[in-house]
């Protein structure tokens, strides 16, 4: 175990929250319908997984770091605010594609410590059902939004998650190369 | 729909004192964080039963501005 453990799970950690934080709002906000419904079970999920990268650092013996970002503020600098619930999902699924992949990179890494393993596939299962009901939501928004613009929109997101990644991946690489570095993976 | 209507439906919406939503407020210094601010912009498509899109609210950071691209939707 090392610093840039802590650093990462602290990282993940604040992410959940946020989306958790973000998401139990605009729960708040939409008003009753699949979408309300499948979003305050999005975010209920999301809080869970926070407790679960608590709980991990717990098992490791470490104590959360405190973050000043979270990974999501950046794609609102990179692609601008959204302004409604199709460009919100839309951003959720790039964001939700992104996740799945770090942890299943992260899950391959040698030596990993148990907790984050055990951690990591129990999220997975809830983060495939993400991608599964925000896909649904944006094929039924298509009858108000039309394909062309939900197809724009979700490349619009797609574009600016490569840049906030790839910006995000420079500037963390003491702490998460070990992660992306394919030779680390055990299978 | 009136503008000063649009204005009632914003206090309402940010939960601050009247005074302080004004056409020359910049919307930013009435939320605590961009989270709120989408909130904010959620809620009143909610209220005026209009669609947003985010290249509407391009270059927009006053309350006026944001009634205007309101009014032109409303028209």
């Amino acid at each position: 175990m090392t610093e840039h453990d802590r650093w990462i799970l602290s990282f993940y950690r604040h992410s959940e929250i946020s989306g958790a934080q973000f998401f139990a709002r605009l729960a708040k906000t939409l008003p009753a319908g699949p979408i309300q419904h499948d979003l305050t079970k999005h975010f209920a999920d999301e809080s869970q997984h926070a407790w679960y990268w608590t709980k991990a650092l717990d098992e490791m013996g470490l104590e959360p770091l405190k973050m000043t970002f979270a990974y999501q503020d950046q794609y609102l600098e990179a692609a601008g605010m959204p302004t409604n619930i199709m460009e919100i999902l839309s951003l959720t699924q790039v964001f939700e594609r992104r996740i799945i992949s770090q942890y299943a990179r992260h899950g391959r890494v040698k030596d990993v410590h148990p907790a984050i393993k055990a951690t990591i596939n129990t999220i997975m299962e809830d983060e495939k059902w993400h991608i599964h009901w925000v896909g649904e939501a944006l094929k039924e928004l298509v009858g108000s939004f039309g394909a062309e613009r939900v197809h724009k929109t979700y490349e619009h997101y797609r574009q600016a998650d490569e840049a906030v990644y790839e910006r995000f991946v420079t500037e963390h690489e003491e702490r998460i190369g070990h992660i992306l570095d394919k030779q680390n993976y055990a299978f | 729909m009136q503008r000063t209507d649009i204005i009632q439906h914003l206090v309402q919406l940010l939960n601050v004192d009247a005074g302080r939503v004004t056409e020359t407020s910049i919307l930013t210094d009435l939320v605590v964080d961009s989270f709120a601010l989408i909130e904010m912009v959620i809620a009143l498509q909610e209220a005026l039963h209009i669609t947003l899109v985010q290249e509407d609210l391009d270059g927009v950071k006053t309350v006026g501005q944001l009634l205007d691209v309101c009014a032109a939707k409303l028209a």
